[in-house]
C-alpha cells in the first residue's frame, strides 16, 4: 500500500510516545539501524526509558507509511554480521511533526509551571 | 543449540502476532535486534536477560496485535475513499439530482410510475386500516367490538336480535359492557324554531361507560332513563349544541321537540364524540321489561368490550356456544343464525391474522414489484452510459460497497421525490374518495375516520420508498460491480458498452409487455362503459325532477306493536303533502316510489309461468320497484299493453304487477298480460304467492345504463308500505329552487314529517357517475403509463444492443450489407421480445375468458387483435431512433475502434 503523506504535521499530533521517542532519537541526516535507535533512545533518557523491538518496529512501520522516516538497505560498509539491516533517517516532514508535538508538550509544560506543579527550569 | 537461539525461536513465535506483510518486512530485523540486546543484557546479568526476554516477548505480542488492528482500520479507511462512515452523503444526493436532470425522460416516466405506486400503496394502507381495523379514539378502544348475527341461509345480517342481546348480556363472560343501539332520523327544534332533521342514536347507557368519555356539560344517559315510562331525555352532540342552539350555556334542562316528543336535555358531549358511528344526539333505548321472543322487536346493533384477559377469538367461541343453546330451544328461528364478533367499525373477524396482513400488504408489495421491475429496466440501461465512470472509480480504490451505496442514493433521490408527489396525490384522493363515498351513501363519515393520510401512513410510505430504491438499485449495482469490473476497464477503449441485458432483464421486459397487453382491454372496457353510461344518463331528463325521502316521526306513546295507526297517519299525511305540492307553481307531476330512476334497483330471484300449467322458468336477477300512483305518467313511461295500477292494486294481498318490455321479450315471448310470476322463497316448502301481470310499460331505465336489457317488475304500494318512501316531483324550472318551499310545506303539515336527502335527480346522477369517470380516467392513465414504460424499456434494450454491436454493424456495412438487412438484424431482437410479451399477454387474456362466465370468446377476439396491434405499433416506434443511430454508423469509424 503506498504511503499516505498528509501535508499538515498537525494532523498527526498527538503522537504515540514510541513514535515521538524515535523521532527525537534520529538526528537530521543521520542513518541509524533499528538496534542503534533502541540504544539512542536509552542513551538520551539516561537509561530511564527503553523501547523494545516489538514497539520499535511497529512504530518504524507506521512512520515509514506516514513519511516521518525513510528507510534504505544497509550500506556497503555495514559489516555487522547477521541478517541485512535496514537503516532509517528522519525526513523533513518527520522533523516538522516532531516540532509540532514538542510545541504541544511545551504548551502543556507551561501550564504545569504556571500551576507550580513543577518549577521553572 | 547455541545459547540464545532457543530464546530467539521463542521470540519468533511472538512475532506471529504481527500481520503477515509486517513480518515479511521486519521480522528478520526484529529478531536480530532482539538477539543483540539479549546478548548485551546477558553480559550484565542472567536475571536482566531473563527480564528482557519476558518483556520483549510480551511487547511483541502486544505491538503485533496493535499493528493488526491498525492495518484493519487503514484498509477500511482506504476502501471507503476516505469516508469514515458509509452512508448517505450530500454529494451522492447532488449527483442523484444531477442524473435526474440529465435523463429527464427517465425521471418523468420512472418518477410517475413510482409516485403512483407509493401513492396507491400509502392510500391503500391508510384505507385498509380505516376499514379493516380502525383505531377508536378512546382508551381501550381496540377492545370495543360489534356482535353481529349472520343468517347463513339468506347470507345477510339479521338485526332483530333483542332476544339474543338480552341473553348475551346475562350470560356472556368474555365480553362486558354490552349495549345496543338503533339509528333514527328525527326532527329537532327548540321552542318554535324551524325543525331540522338529525341522526339520533337510541342507545343503552352502557355506551358511555364503554367509551369512558365524560360529557362536556350535564350527565350522560343512565340505566334509569332506559326504563319504560321514564321521562324522555336527550343528550346533545357538540355540533348540534353549537349549530342549533348557539352554544347556550343554559341548554341543560331545556325542553326540546324531538320528533313527536318533548325531551329534556340532560347533557352535551364534547367535540368529536359521535359514538356509535356518526350520531349527534342520543336518547335512551327503552326495552320491554317482559323481554322479547326470538326475532321479535326492532332491529338493533350490539356493541361490547372484550373482557380483560380474553381475546376476540375466545369471545367468538363463547357466543357460538351460547347460540347453540338458542338453536336447540328455537330451531325455527335460529337454525341458520350465527353470531360473530368483529372489531368495531371494521371487518376484522378476530385477532390479527395472516389474512389481515396479506390483505393489507400483499397488493402493495405486488404493485411495488411491478413498478420497480419497470423502472429498474430503465435505470439499468442508464448505467450503460456510466461504465467508464464506475470502472475508473474502482481503479482509484473505491470499494464495491461504496459504488452500490451511491447508486442506491441516486435511486433513493428519484423514489423520494416520487413519494412526496404520490403522497400529496394520495392525500387528496383519499379525502375526496371518502367524501364522495359517504356522500353517495347519503351518510355522514363515521367518527373514527379522519380524512387525510395518517402519520403512520407517511412512515409506511417512507419504508416503501426505501424498499423501492433498494429494489431499483441494489441488484443492478451488484451486477455492474461484480467480478468482471476489471474487464470493463479494458473494454473502455473498445467503443462498446459492456452492459448486457441478460435473461433476467429480458424476462422482466417481456413480463412488462405482457402485463400491459392484459391491462389494455379491461381499461378500455371500463372507460368505454363510463362514457357510455354518461351519454345514456344525459338522454334522461334528470334535471326536471326533484327527489325527497319522506319519513314520519312516530309518537313513542304509541306502542311499537301498533303499526296500523302509524301507517294510517303516514298515508294521510303524505297524501295531503302530495296534494299541496301538486298545487305549487311549476310542479307538473307528483308521485312516490321506493326508488326513482337513477337510484338503483332491488334485485330478487323469481320464477315466471310463461303459459298456463307450464313449468316455471327461473329468473336469477329480476329488477323490482314499488311505485305509487301516476309513477309512469310522471316519468313519461308509456303503457304499451294492459292497464296501469289503480287504488285496488295497493291493498294488502293484491297480486297485480306491471312488467317492462325487456321482461316480456326474455320470458313471455311477447304479450305478458295474464302471465304469472312469483318471487323465490327461502323455504321451498313455503312458496311465495303468484302475482299476475296486468300491464306492460316501455323500458324505463330505472338504472339508465341497463340499455333496455334489464327485466323490471313493478308493484303498487301505499306510502306506508313503501320502504323507503321517496317522493318524485317533476318541476318546470330548477328543481333545487323547490327545496325550501317543500320543507316549509312539510313543517306546516306535521312537525314530525321529515324530508331528507332532497336533491335533483341530475345532482344524484352526477354524484353517481363522477366516481366511475374518475376511476376510468385513473385506470386509463395507469395503462398509458404502462405503455410508455414498455416502449421506454424496448427503446433502452435497442439502444444498448446497438451500442454493443457498433463494430459488428460497421463491419457488416463495410462488407456490403444493405440498409434493409441491417434494420432487419436490429429489429429482430425487438420483435422477438415484443412478440413474446404479446403472446404471453394474449394467453393470459384467453385464460381469463375461459374461466369467466361474463365474457365470451366472441367478445374477446377484437380486443386481442386491437391490443396486439397497439402494443406492436408502440414497440416498433420505440425502435426507430436506435435503428437510425445504427444506420448512421460509418464503417471506417467502427473499424478504427476495433
Amino acid at each position: 500500500m503506498p504511503p499516505r503523506q498528509p501535508r499538515d504535521p498537525e494532523a498527526l499530533v498527538p503522537l504515540k510516545q514510541s513514535i515521538y521517542r524515535v523521532l527525537l532519537a534520529l538526528t537530521d541526516g543521520e542513518w541509524l539501524h533499528g538496534y542503534a535507535i533502541m540504544q539512542a533512545v536509552s542513551q538520551m533518557t539516561d537509561g530511564r526509558e527503553a523501547i523494545l523491538p516489538g514497539t520499535l518496529y511497529a512504530a518504524l512501520a507506521r512512520m515509514v507509511d506516514d513519511g516521518l522516516v525513510e528507510g534504505r538497505e544497509a550500506p556497503d560498509d555495514d559489516h555487522s554480521g547477521g541478517p541485512a539491516r535496514r537503516y532509517y533517517r528522519r525526513t523533513s516532514f518527520g522533523r516538522a511533526v516532531a516540532r509540532a508535538e514538542s510545541e504541544r508538550l511545551r504548551a502543556l509544560l507551561d501550564i504545569a509551571v504556571a500551576q507550580k506543579i513543577i518549577g521553572n527550569k | 543449540m547455541p545459547p540464545g537461539r532457543f530464546t530467539c525461536l521463542l521470540y519468533t513465535l511472538a512475532l506471529r502476532a504481527f500481520p503477515r506483510d509486517h513480518r515479511m518486512a521486519y521480522s528478520a530485523e526484529m529478531t536480530d535486534t532482539f538477539a543483540r540486546e539479549l546478548a548485551t543484557r546477558r553480559r550484565q546479568s542472567r536475571w536482566r536477560a531473563f527480564a528482557f526476554v519476558a518483556a520483549a516477548w510480551l511487547d511483541a505480542v502486544r505491538a503485533g496485535l496493535g499493528e493488526r488492528k491498525y492495518q484493519r482500520h487503514k484498509r477500511r479507511y482506504l476502501r471507503q475513499g476516505g469516508a469514515v462512515r458509509m452512508g448517505i452523503s450530500w454529494l451522492d444526493v447532488k449527483l442523484g439530482l444531477r442524473m435526474l436532470a440529465r435523463f429527464p425522460g427517465l425521471a418523468i416516466a420512472g418518477g410517475l410510475a413510482l409516485a403512483i405506486t407509493i401513492g396507491v400503496g400509502g392510500g391503500w394502507y391508510d384505507l385498509a386500516g380505516d376499514f379493516w381495523r380502525p383505531t377508536m379514539p378512546f382508551p381501550g378502544g381496540d377492545r370495543i367490538v360489534e356482535i353481529e348475527m349472520r343468517d347463513s341461509a339468506a347470507n345477510q345480517e339479521e338485526r332483530r336480535i333483542l332476544h339474543d342481546f338480552l341473553t348475551w348480556r346475562r350470560d356472556a363472560q368474555s365480553v362486558g359492557e354490552l349495549g345496543a343501539f338503533r339509528t333514527q332520523q328525527r326532527n329537532l327544534a327548540l321552542g318554535n324554531e324551524r325543525p331540522e332533521p338529525v341522526t339520533v342514536a337510541e342507545i343503552t347507557a352502557s355506551a358511555f361507560r364503554l367509551t369512558n368519555v365524560p360529557p362536556l356539560m350535564g350527565r350522560p344517559l343512565l340505566e334509569s332513563d332506559e326504563r319504560p315510562g321514564a321521562p324522555p331525555v336527550v343528550l346533545l352532540g357538540y355540533s348540534v349544541w353549537q349549530g342549533r342552539f348557539a352554544g347556550r350555556t343554559d341548554i341543560v334542562g331545556q325542553i326540546v321537540r324531538l320528533g313527536a316528543t318533548n325531551a329534556t336535555v340532560v347533557g352535551v358531549m364534547p367535540e368529536g364524540y359521535a359514538f356509535p358511528i356518526n350520531h349527534r344526539l342520543w336518547t335512551p333505548l327503552q326495552l320491554r321489561a317482559s323481554g322479547y321472543g326470538p326475532l321479535e322487536g326492532a332491529g338493533i346493533r350490539v356493541f361490547a368490550r372484550v373482557a380483560e384477559g380474553a381475546t376476540q377469538a375466545q369471545a367468538n367461541a363463547e357466543l357460538a356456544t351460547l347460540n347453540e343453546r338458542l338453536v336447540a330451544t328455537s330451531p325455527a328461528t335460529h337454525q341458520h343464525l350465527r353470531p360473530r364478533v368483529l372489531a368495531w367499525g371494521g371487518e376484522s373477524p378476530g385477532d390479527r391474522s395472516w389474512l389481515e396482513l396479506a390483505i393489507t400488504h400483499l397488493p402493495i408489495v405486488l404493485v411495488l414489484l411491478i413498478a420497480c421491475a419497470n423502472v429498474g429496466t430503465l435505470l439499468y440501461a442508464r448505467t450503460s452510459t456510466r461504465d467508464a465512470e464506475i470502472a475508473i472509480r474502482f481503479a482509484l480504490g473505491a470499494g464495491r460497497a461504496r459504488i452500490v451505496s451511491q447508486l442506491f442514493v441516486e435511486a433513493l433521490v428519484l423514489a423520494s421525490i416520487a413519494a412526496v408527489v404520490g403522497l400529496l396525490a394520495a392525500n387528496f384522493a383519499v379525502k375526496w374518495g371518502l367524501s364522495a363515498y359517504y356522500s353517495g351513501q347519503n351518510d355522514a363519515m363515521p367518527f373514527w375516520i379522519r380524512p387525510g393520510l395518517k402519520f403512520t401512513t407517511v412512515l409506511y410510505a417512507a419504508g416503501l420508498t426505501f424498499i423501492g430504491a433498494a429494489l431499483l438499485s441494489v441488484l443492478p449495482a451488484l451486477k455492474i460491480t461484480g467480478a468482471h469490473a476489471q474487464a470493463k476497464l479494458k473494454n473502455l477503449g473498445a467503443g462498446g458498452s459492456t452492459l448486457r441485458f441478460g435473461w433476467m432483464w429480458t424476462s422482466v421486459m417481456i413480463f412488462q409487455v405482457a402485463l400491459t397487453v392484459v391491462c389494455i382491454p379491461p381499461a378500455m372496457g371500463i372507460a368505454h362503459e363510463a362514457f357510455r353510461d354518461r351519454q345514456i344518463r344525459e338522454r334522461f331528463p334528470a334535471e326536471e325532477y326533484l327527489a325527497a325521502r319522506v319519513a314520519l316521526d312516530l309518537d313513542p306513546s304509541v306502542s311499537a306493536d301498533d303499526d296500523s295507526a302509524a301507517a294510517n297517519r303516514l298515508d294521510r299525511v303524505y297524501r295531503e303533502l302530495a296534494r299541496r305540492v301538486a298545487q305549487e307553481p311549476g310542479v307538473t307531476a307528483v308521485t312516490f316510489a321506493d326508488r326513482l330512476p337513477g337510484m338503483g334497483v332491488a334485485v330478487r330471484r323469481a320464477e315466471v309461468e310463461a303459459a298456463p300449467n307450464a313449468a316455471p322458468v327461473s329468473i336469477e336477477n329480476l329488477w323490482t320497484a314499488a311505485v305509487g300512483p301516476q309513477f309512469f305518467e310522471t316519468f313519461r313511461v308509456p303503457l304499451v299493453a294492459g292497464r296501469d295500477f289503480h287504488d285496488g292494486d295497493r291493498a294488502a294481498g293484491s297480486v297485480a304487477v306491471i312488467v317492462n318490455e325487456a321482461f316480456a321479450r326474455r320470458f313471455t315471448g311477447g304479450n305478458p298480460i295474464g302471465k304469472r310470476v312469483r318471487f323465490a322463497s327461502p323455504d321451498p316448502a313455503k312458496p311465495q304467492p303468484w302475482l299476475e301481470i296486468v300491464g306492460m310499460v316501455r323500458d324505463v331505465g330505472m338504472t339508465p345504463t341497463d340499455l333496455g336489457e334489464a327485466p323490471y317488475l313493478f308493484r303498487a304500494v301505499t306510502p306506508s308500505t313503501s320502504s323507503p318512501l321517496v317522493m318524485g316531483i317533476r318541476v318546470a324550472g330548477d328543481p333545487a329552487a323547490m327545496i325550501p318551499r317543500l320543507r316549509s310545506l312539510a313543517l306546516e303539515l306535521d312537525f314530525g314529517l321529515r324530508l331528507d336527502e332532497m336533491r335533483s335527480l341530475d345532482d344524484l346522477a352526477w354524484r353517481q357517475e363522477t366516481p366511475g369517470m374518475v376511476a376510468a380516467g385513473a385506470i386509463a392513465t395507469v395503462v398509458a403509463l404502462g405503455l410508455f414504460l414498455s416502449s421506454a424499456g424496448i427503446f433502452s434494450l435497442m439502444s444498448v444492443s446497438v451500442s454493443r454491436r457498433t463494430r459488428e454493424i460497421g463491419l457488416r456495412a463495410a462488407l456490403g450489407a444493405t440498409q434493409s438487412r441491417l434494420i432487419a438484424g436490429i429489429f429482430s431482437k425487438a420483435l422477438v421480445l415484443i412478440g413474446s410479451g404479446i403472446a404471453a399477454g394474449n394467453a393470459v387474456l384467453l385464460l381469463i375468458v375461459t374461466l369467466s362466465d361474463e365474457v365470451g370468446f366472441e367478445d374477446v377476439w377484437g380486443a386481442l387483435l386491437s391490443t396486439s396491434a397497439v402494443m406492436l405499433t408502440v414497440g416498433l416506434l420505440a425502435c426507430i431512433e436506435p435503428a437510425r443511430r445504427a444506420l448512421r454508423i460509418h464503417p471506417t469509424d467502427a473499424l478504427k475502434e476495433a
